[in-house]
């Protein structure tokens, strides 16, 4: 494959082609099933508790069990909570969130939703005036994946819970985990996370959880994940996962450092003549920075960069059916803004020189395309 | 005892001294489309007869046959030799699984066999009754299933139930051919499929608006006219490049004109490919009143850009109707993907739904229509199905 500057790590990034390749030798030379009672059995056992302590970090009392997918550690979390009453949500939450909690309105649960301020922030009064006794799960985003705005769910968790401390409290950390610091608060119930957003393997998730909750089971077997998602651990992407992840935490703040003057170039370089920068400069996730070319469309400038090598994402998928992103057009209304959304979503070696070409690049196609529909 | 599908034509039936060529051109649709598949055809009268196929192969061939324009019915049969004892053994074989009121039918060819036709209906109606009661009645009047039994002047006899429903129609090629303007909505792939069933070859045009809209969207009319293709025994997609033709009227002409113009490009062009290939004529999915660019006046305007004869098949239909054809023939989920099939991002807000035609004619003074339309034609990437 040809080089191509590629930014759109909030949708996948590249996997860690070293740590791969150790954690391959280790799952070849340890091949052993770990549910089995022999030593080699035994010893692959072990290494799993030591592989999820590691996605812990300084987390404690706390529980990893192990899924395919961000996606599923979300569903987990939902369907396993939210038994009655009403759910709370807000309107920034990723398809996951969203869709599951549609599917408990279905089923005939009260589903409220919070609104979004500017940036993608969720409105917490709203939030909590949503919240009452008879609220029994919530879930907030913890990095919003379209504009990165951080909700502080510590916070929010702390609060939610005043009101109802009966209430389970989930937040999905995809865009967050390996990418910002933060300590999970005590209120925080669940938290999903995803390797693949930071080098690991598509295919390996975790659903984060206090140490005294009891999940519903929902798949059935041998017991594993203590007995929540039975099922043969994915060893291989658990000790990828685990590897990274450690990578990630000891690199934190330079990762940070070198990301935040990446989003910089674009907020400095953008032509503001033709796009308008939606991601907050304060209180986000410098790894994602969302900009819409006014007037245009963030599809067609997506397919002109990609033809220059250039990978970036979209708000959403360019769909007759749901022209706009959800999350997007939770917070503006003005289509101008909603149809010309371009996500550029940095990773730790993303290079100062592939932003700024690319922001030039996003320049010069916007202002052709500009005078080619205008 | 061995099996055999039997197929049967229907219209072809009609025809007078041509008939032999609708015959061919229904034999070799068959054959190509069972090229891979092991078996062995054999012409009886007015039917064919697969044979020595592997029985794990049975539902491909069925399904590939289920495509075939022309054929009228379909019979999964029991081949044996004629005597009464083995004819006993095929009519217990395929009436083990039925249940409900039925006859026995003889069809007796060969006059040599000993028993007469109602005589043998009525003792294989004892054995099965015998065998199979209480589960089987007979009612010779209206009866839920019938078991047939033809013996052949070969000395072999079929015996069946099951009579499947064929496309029917006319063998492709037995029509023409046809240039299918195609553009990954629900109707235009209907729309060729209908002109398959009446006999005609096809051909398709799809105009492509890279980078307004996406290479997923051209995927998707790939795939669709993959599936078309099935039913045409073959196809050929040409894809046009029509991003310069749309920044052109989009610059130079009314924009509540622009789909209005963009159509005539789009018809002068398939138009063009269409002679330049053989077509005798232009399919569009077209049905009245459908959107803006299907009332009377829009196509009128349209239709005036090209002396090909104009099919549309859809004409008449709602949308509704023209749906459920696409989900029989297996194209609606791909035809409701999410891409956009025509460009967006130049659709006006108020597109004119009554279109002038000397309005159009002046507006279109604004653009070198001929050497726009040669641009287009010499970037033409074509795919074969």
């Amino acid at each position: 494959m040809d080089k191509i500057i590629y930014l759109d790590n909030a949708a996948t990034t590249k996997c860690d082609e070293e740590k791969l390749a150790l954690a391959t030798k280790y799952y070849n030379d340890y091949y052993f099933n770990p549910s089995s009672l022999y030593s080699g059995g035994r010893k692959v056992s072990g290494d799993i508790n030591s592989f999820k302590n590691a996605l812990l970090g300084k987390n404690r009392f706390r529980k990893v069990i192990l899924t395919s997918c961000g996606t599923e550690s979300d569903n987990t979390a939902i369907f396993g909570f939210s038994k009655r009453g009403n759910i709370v949500t807000s309107l920034g939450e990723h398809s996951a969130v969203y869709n599951p909690f549609m599917k408990m309105k279905e089923k005939g649960i009260e589903v409220r939703f919070a609104k979004l301020t500017e940036g993608g922030f969720v409105d917490i009064d709203d939030l909590l005036s949503k919240i009452d006794n008879n609220t029994c799960f919530v879930s907030i985003v913890h990095v919003n994946n379209e504009t990165g705005s951080i909700n502080p769910i510590n916070q929010i968790a702390d609060r939610v819970k005043q009101i109802n401390k009966n209430i389970i409290f989930h937040s999905d950390g995809v865009q967050a985990f390996g990418k910002i610091d933060y300590l999970l608060g005590d209120n925080v119930d669940l938290y999903s996370v995803s390797a693949h957003k930071i080098g690991g393997l598509k295919g390996t998730g975790a659903l984060i959880c206090k140490q005294n909750l009891n999940i519903p089971a929902f798949i059935l077997g041998g017991g594993q994940e203590n007995g929540v998602r039975s099922g043969t651990e994915n060893v291989l992407g658990l000790k990828l996962f685990a590897d990274v992840y450690t990578e990630r935490l000891e690199n934190m703040q330079k990762n940070l450092e070198h990301v935040q003057s990446l989003k910089q170039i674009v907020i400095d370089n953008i032509d503001k003549t033709l796009f308008k920068v939606l991601s907050p400069i304060e209180n986000a996730s410098p790894y994602i920075v969302s900009v819409s070319a006014l007037g245009l469309r963030g599809a067609v400038l997506q397919n002109m960069l990609d033809d220059e090598g250039i990978v970036v994402g979209t708000g959403s998928a360019c769909s007759s059916k749901k022209p706009y992103s959800r999350i997007i057009s939770s917070f503006t209304n003005d289509p101008k803004i909603l149809n010309g959304v371009v996500r550029l979503s940095f990773a730790p070696y993303t290079t100062y020189e592939e932003v700024k070409f690319a922001v030039d690049r996003l320049n010069f196609n916007a202002s052709k395309l500009s005078e080619k529909i205008n | 005892m061995k099996n055999a599908i039997i197929i049967r034509y229907c219209e072809i039936h009609l025809k007078g001294k041509n008939k032999s060529f609708f015959e061919r051109l229904l034999i070799e649709a068959i054959q190509k489309s069972l090229k891979d598949i092991k078996h062995s055809f054999k012409a009886i009268n007015t039917r064919y007869l697969i044979e020595d196929y592997d029985e794990a192969d049975y539902s491909l061939i069925l399904s590939k046959l289920l495509k075939i324009c022309g054929i009228h019915t379909i019979s999964p049969a029991k081949v044996v030799e004629s005597n009464f004892e083995n004819i006993k053994e095929c009519a217990i074989e395929v009436t083990k699984n039925k249940v409900g009121e039925f006859k026995v039918n003889t069809n007796r060819a060969d006059k040599k066999f000993p028993m007469h036709s109602v005589e043998l209906s009525s003792e294989i109606g004892a054995v099965l009754l015998e065998k199979y009661e209480p589960n089987i009645k007979v009612n010779v009047i209206n009866p839920q299933f019938v078991v047939n039994i033809d013996i052949r002047e070969s000395g072999e006899t079929l015996v069946y139930t099951d009579v499947i429903k064929g496309l029917g129609g006319l063998p492709v090629g037995s029509s023409g051919k046809g240039m299918l303007m195609i553009s990954g909505g629900i109707d235009s792939p209907v729309a060729g499929f209908m002109l398959a069933k009446r006999g005609m070859r096809l051909e398709a045009v799809h105009f492509h608006s890279y980078p307004y809209t996406s290479e997923a969207a051209l995927d998707k009319v790939k795939t669709l006219a993959q599936m078309v293709s099935e039913y045409s025994g073959g196809l050929k997609l040409h894809i046009v490049k029509f991003t310069h033709i749309q920044e052109e009227i989009h610059k130079k002409c009314p924009e509540d004109l622009m789909i209005t113009m963009m159509r005539r490009f789009m018809m002068r062009i398939a138009e063009r490919i269409g002679k330049e290939n053989g077509c005798q004529a232009i399919i569009t999915g077209e049905s009245l009143g459908q959107v803006a660019s299907q009332t009377i006046e829009s196509i009128t305007t349209s239709n005036a850009v090209v002396t090909l004869p104009m099919l549309r098949p859809l004409i008449a239909f709602d949308k509704l109707e023209i749906i459920e054809i696409s989900n029989k023939i297996g194209t609606y989920e791909t035809s409701i993907l999410p891409y956009e099939d025509c460009c967006t991002v130049f659709l006006p807000k108020f597109p004119a739904t009554k279109p002038k035609m000397e309005v159009v004619l002046k507006a279109e003074k604004a653009l070198d229509v001929d050497a726009l339309i040669d641009e287009a034609l010499q970037n033409v990437e074509v795919v074969t199905y």
